[in-house]
């Protein structure tokens, strides 16, 4: 019996130390280094902790931009961040360029555009009824119902292009009042719905100064604006300044 | 003192496999634990990190489908711009009349949503009801992608994320068939598989992840399920909410608010 513990016992070692012995030997110190993975987990993660960021936050843009805040803050579009709109602030933040923000209509419309999948009560317009070129000629985007509706007759500064309102031509432009006379050849309507001579609102004072204005016709004449008495017929637009004088 | 031939093989041979197996079990068994403990000084030190465990919740019924996620998501983590590379991406999904169900995500809605669905534009009528569902990786307390990586690539952290260590990732995509939610996308230049961190540079650093902080519509909620009072375990607290296919026990972390039938 001795006999045949003695020998299960060195056959044991033997078998024990054929397969221990390889673990160590040939195998590398590195392999189990992390654990059961062949990625040093700990390493890695602390990799992508630090990854920069891009997008900072908007309490750290109002550290400057304490104008801006203001009127953004306690407006509807306070849920908006700054960097929502006008990108990542890192770069800028490393002193970079202030980021140039994307007025198109596109930018607006992907908030805004009328959908069926988007929550009820939640501010939509069909683009293509809605207005024409640049959505900030008419909103404020850091205040977006500031003058929406247009205070009527509303402040000229800073409007030029009357006629994505004010069009008789466009029954899809709401917007009232229609010109009540016609657009053609017309493209300055500041020179008559000036801001300082109509007190800043839209109709021209009357009777009005003459200077820089060289094309009476398209406003005086039978099918637009009074007075034109019957027996200007046949006269030409040369010739109304000399008998109106300018003064 | 005379050693036999026979005593020195036999206490020669004993001697030198006992130490080849002690040498061995201990060394494995050592290391094992030593690297544990290295692992968690060296990790977790002053940031308390392992006090976190991260949740994230999408609003169905606040989604106005802008996909300002997608573009953040794309600036901040330095996502290649094409469309077939997203982190997170918006489906929008409509429930017609007579109860199919279209869904679309033209460009993951990067550039957001236009009137055409799956090239259909669809009548009022026609339509049930529609709605937005935000997507991105639902980092699961169990998850199919860490246990098909036949490399150990990917792993879950303290806090609850699954991470992918890029430099062991061999490009397998194994973990691409094996995630049930398609969070995963391989980056050809790198040769390496991606998705979606939870921004673990940022919420290491206290800031949500760039895509809550962009979202204008306060669709996307993050915070720590371990705080009761962080926004995203107080409206769990408040509301019911569900995961994507629980039936296949990932046990998402990313929960839903607004269930619909036909969403997965």
């Amino acid at each position: 019996m001795t006999h045949l513990k003695r020998a299960g016992l060195v056959l044991g070692i033997l078998l024990a130390g054929l397969f221990g012995a390889p673990r160590i030997i040939p195998v590398p110190e590195s392999l189990l280094a992390y654990g059961f993975h062949s990625s040093d987990e700990a390493e890695n993660r602390q990799e992508w902790a630090g990854k920069p960021m891009q997008y900072a936050n908007t309490s750290i843009c109002i550290d400057c931009h304490q104008d801006q805040f203001t009127s953004w803050k306690q407006a509807d579009h306070a849920a908006v961040s700054c960097e929502n709109c006008h990108g990542p602030a890192e770069p800028h933040l490393q002193g970079g360029a202030i980021p140039v923000v994307n007025t198109g209509r596109e930018l607006c419309g992907t908030c805004h555009n009328q959908l069926a999948a988007r929550p009820r009560g939640f501010p939509q317009v069909d683009m293509e009824e809605h207005g024409q070129g640049e959505c900030i000629t008419c909103h404020n985007p850091h205040d977006p119902r500031e003058g929406i509706p247009p205070e009527v007759p509303h402040v000229l500064d800073g409007r030029s292009d009357c006629q994505s309102c004010h069009n008789p031509q466009e029954p899809l432009f709401r917007v009232p009042p229609h010109v009540p006379h016609p657009l053609e050849g017309r493209s300055d309507c500041l020179t008559c719905h000036s801001g300082e001579e109509s007190g800043g609102t839209l109709l021209p004072e009357i009777p009005h100064d003459l200077e820089g204005r060289d094309n009476c016709l398209a406003c005086h004449n039978t099918s637009s604006i009074k007075p034109f008495p019957q027996n200007h017929d046949g006269r030409s637009t040369d010739t109304c300044l000399s008998c109106h004088e300018k003064e | 003192m005379q050693i036999t031939r026979r005593d020195f093989l036999k206490f020669g041979t004993r001697g030198l496999l006992g130490g080849v197996l002690f040498y061995g079990v201990s060394s494995t068994v050592v290391r094992y634990f030593k690297n544990d403990a290295a692992a968690n000084a060296a990790d977790l030190e002053g940031n308390g990190l392992e006090k976190h465990y991260w949740g994230f919740l999408c609003d169905n019924e606040k989604c106005i489908g802008c996909g300002k996620c997608v573009v953040a998501c794309k600036k901040e983590n330095k996502v290649p711009w094409e469309p077939e590379y997203n982190r997170t991406w918006v489906e929008r999904y409509i429930i017609k009349e007579d109860g199919e169900i279209l869904v679309d995500s033209p460009n993951g809605g990067r550039d957001g949503f236009g009137p055409v669905i799956q090239g259909h534009h669809l009548r009022k009528e026609e339509v049930w009801k529609s709605f937005f569902v935000p997507k991105l990786c639902n980092q699961c307390d169990n998850p199919p992608c860490v246990t098909v990586c036949p490399v150990g690539a990917t792993y879950m952290t303290d806090d609850g994320v699954i991470l992918i260590d890029q430099d062991h990732c061999i490009g397998c995509r194994y973990c691409l068939q094996a995630c049930p939610y398609g969070a995963r996308f391989f980056l050809p230049e790198k040769g390496v598989v991606d998705k979606c961190t939870w921004c673990y540079h940022r919420i290491t650093r206290g800031v949500v992840p760039a895509c809550v902080e962009v979202c204008p519509a306060g669709a996307r909620v993050f915070g720590d399920m371990a705080d009761p009072s962080s926004p995203v375990k107080k409206i769990l607290t408040e509301k019911r909410s569900y995961v994507l296919k629980p039936e296949l026990g990932t046990e998402p972390k990313v929960y839903y608010l607004g269930f619909e039938r036909g969403v997965s």
